[in-house]
């Protein structure tokens, strides 16, 4: 017997010293689920990261959630951590047959919460757990060609209805200042004067707001409606061929777009020379005291909540939305404050801008972000593109099809298992 | 009379005729060849030039250069991936389809009736409603994320074996069998040395099918694959261009992958299925005439 207990000894001995080592040498491995923007980033981490390797899968954006769905379903090859290119997919993956995300309430330090921009991490709160870190904001700003402006002798609005009358008075001569039929562009024209188009109930678990009968929603949807009928918001989208020849030869002189407009849109499609464009802070409405700006696209990162690592796996969404060095080289702007303003220095030497202060409008603008930029388990943006877009392309108006959007967001909310008030 | 109102009635029948036809090339053959010659042009040209408009060799090369050089050529390995798995499937399907087939055809065994109508219950499932249970299994076996399982899954056909069936009970002359078994042929004989022989057409049909259905299989291998090393053109593909953005309006983004390498990627996966029909379309229009006429 006591042969026994000494060999047992020696032998839990010899497994504890050889376990010991292969944790000091082997290296963590994460498995990463990204995008194809995000390579580069998660490249610069596995390089810089010694203790740990990571094995990064490109998925695309929209097979996210199908195949983490599968992946949960075989409990094997689960991703330690996946970049989200959509908003929305952060309320599906905290689902109960979809229970994915980590809860990073606690495991990211308040402080380093604290550096993010006015809810910039909004769509990361689902019922009042921080699921995940948001790597870029994309809130909406005014562009326009300040020559074209001033050859039109028409000041640059700074509230909705100094748009609309900007939009009456080019409209008719053949200008054109954004689209109505884009999802997002009428979500954020519709949502400017705090509409509760599906908006969370603060304090009360999985409870949306959705009420478009009131005059914050009806007044937005007028002024679309008089700018299609004077022709100042285009029936075509954004991205179109003829809305592209429009901006190109002049005849989008301004227009409301999310942050990321005059990099990837203006400058390479629309091809405006350099020296024109200027942006300038989201516009209120005459009764607000600051804009309500709502935002188009912004991704963020998230973490299995059963990862063998969770260390590393909060280390590394942590450095992916917050080192300095990594952001700085990031294509859009920063969510992280410290790092969006290292990031701020490319575009202030940016000659292609007229004016050196487009980063701190776009700064200056983050802080009127829509906190109802939240994530859904059902896309508002599909319901609005089903119901007023298609609306309108037989003859329909935004003030005639709120009704009809109304009953399709809460049939949707609903199916969601939504409480709507 | 009679002779001079007969020509009329044949060049108005031959006009209807010719007047479908060439509606049909136009409704079927215009967005095929718009695919080509976009493939040509650039983002720019796209956007703002008449639809026909030829791009130039300079745009077809620059969109070349991004969309194979995008992470270190992966699209060779994607594109080397998808014949691995579409030459593999091929085999497997026709090891399984021409025997099992020529089984069904010629031979009277219990539960030959059963299996037939179960292959036709298997051709005609949705694909999509055998993919979980395929996923589930492969996992189960460990075969998730390897070449070998995607080829065992990409081996069923069950069309190939219906196919090869009607081919054998309707083009293989009894009197031949008969023949051959008279000079001592066995079973096994008889499949190898009268029936194989005979049966190129329908091999070269079958395989053909099923090269298609494999090579441009999307959902088999998006649920099979997680690894993007192991990726066929499709999955990788769709990765590539749905993570650019460049079809979704969020191209906030630095990757050279844009509308007109969509269009090239495109064409990347059409063009092999188009070449070998091409190439091998006097075996599949013989296999598809085979046993039209009986006797």
């Amino acid at each position: 017997m006591r042969s026994f207990k000494a060999a047992a000894l020696v032998g839990g001995m010899i497994l504890g010293a050889t376990a010991g080592v292969a944790t000091a040498q082997d290296a963590v491995t994460l498995n990463v689920w990204s995008d194809t923007p995000r390579l580069t980033m998660f490249d610069l981490y596995d390089k810089t990261h010694d203790g740990v390797t990571l094995n990064v899968t490109t998925v695309a954006p929209a097979d996210l959630i199908a195949k983490i769905q599968l992946a949960l379903q075989a409990k094997s090859e689960i991703p330690d951590v996946i970049f989200m290119s959509d908003i929305g997919y952060t309320a599906q993956l905290s689902t109960r047959r979809s229970n994915y995300l980590m809860d990073l309430t606690d495991q990211v330090p308040q402080a380093l919460q604290d550096e993010f921009y006015p809810n910039g991490n909004s769509p990361c709160h689902v019922n009042g757990k921080l699921l995940c870190l948001r790597n870029d904001l994309a809130h909406m700003i005014v562009w326009y060609d300040k020559d074209a402006m001033a050859a039109l002798g028409q000041p640059v609005p700074t509230t909705w209805e100094e748009f609309q009358k900007l939009g009456e008075a080019l409209g008719p001569k053949g200008y054109v200042l954004g689209s109505a039929v884009e999802s997002f562009p009428l979500y954020s024209y519709l949502v400017s004067d705090g509409c509760d188009l599906v908006m969370p109930v603060e304090g009360k678990e999985d409870t949306v707001k959705i009420d478009l009968t009131t005059e914050a929603c009806l007044k937005p949807a007028r002024m679309v409606d008089t700018m299609i009928a004077n022709g100042s918001l285009s029936k075509v989208g954004t991205f179109e061929p003829d809305f592209v020849n429009l901006a190109k030869t002049g005849k989008v002189p301004l227009m409301v777009g999310p942050t990321w407009f005059g990099e990837y849109v203006i400058k390479p499609t629309y091809e405006w020379p350099a020296g024109k464009l200027v942006a300038a802070l989201p516009l209120k409405w005459d009764d607000q005291s600051q804009p309500l700006t709502w935002s188009w696209g912004g991704g963020t990162y998230g973490g299995w909540k059963d990862t063998a690592h969770p260390a590393e796996v909060v280390d590394l969404i942590t450095w992916m939305a917050t080192d300095v060095a990594n952001q700085t080289e990031a294509v859009t702007l920063p969510a992280h404050r410290p790092s969006a303003e290292a990031w701020g220095a490319r575009l202030k030497a940016d000659s292609y801008y007229a004016s050196p202060d487009v980063f701190d409008v776009e700064v200056a603008a983050a802080a009127f972000s829509h906190p109802g930029y939240t994530s859904l388990r059902f896309v508002v943006s599909d319901a609005i593109a089903k119901v007023v877009v298609q609306g309108l392309s037989s003859g329909g108006t935004v003030e005639g099809a709120l009704p009809a959007l109304q009953a399709e967001l809460i049939n949707l909310a609903k199916l969601n298992g939504y409480t709507f008030e | 009379m009679s002779t001079r109102t007969a020509p009329m009635r044949l060049n108005l029948g031959r006009f209807v005729v010719y007047a479908t036809l060439a509606f049909a090339v136009c409704f079927y053959g215009i967005p095929l060849l718009w695919l080509f010659v976009a493939g040509t042009r650039s983002e720019a040209s796209l956007l703002s030039d008449p639809p026909f408009a030829l791009g130039t060799w300079e745009a077809f090369t620059r969109t070349w250069n991004n969309l194979t050089s995008y992470n270190n050529f992966q699209i060779v390995s994607w594109a080397t991936n998808s014949l691995i798995y579409s030459i593999g499937g091929v085999l497997l399907s026709l090891a399984a389809s021409i025997p099992g087939g020529y089984a069904l055809a010629l031979s009277e065994f219990p539960g030959r009736k059963l299996i037939l109508l179960l292959t036709l219950i298997a051709m005609i499932t949705p694909s999509t409603a055998v993919v979980l249970p395929i996923f589930l299994e492969m996992n189960l076996l460990g075969l998730s994320n390897t070449y070998a399982g995607m080829i065992l899954a990409s081996g069923f056909f069950p069309f190939g074996v219906y196919l090869t069936y009607v081919y054998f009970s309707t083009s293989l002359p009894k009197g031949v069998m008969d023949s051959a078994r008279v000079d001592g042929c066995n079973r096994f004989q008889l499949f190898t040395r009268i029936a194989l022989p005979l049966a190129r057409p329908i091999i070269a049909l079958v395989a053909f099918f099923s090269f298609l259905a494999i090579w441009s299989n999307y959902f088999l291998a998006f649920v099979l694959l997680s690894d993007d090393k192991l990726y066929n053109l499709p999955v990788g593909l769709t990765a590539l261009v749905s993570g650019s953005g460049a079809l979704s309006n969020l191209p906030s983004n630095d990757v050279p992958i844009k509308k007109p390498e969509v269009v090239l990627a495109a064409i990347l996966v059409v063009l092999p299925v188009l070449l070998i029909f091409m190439a091998a379309q006097r075996f599949v229009r013989s296999g598809m005439l085979s046993g039209a006429e009986k006797g």
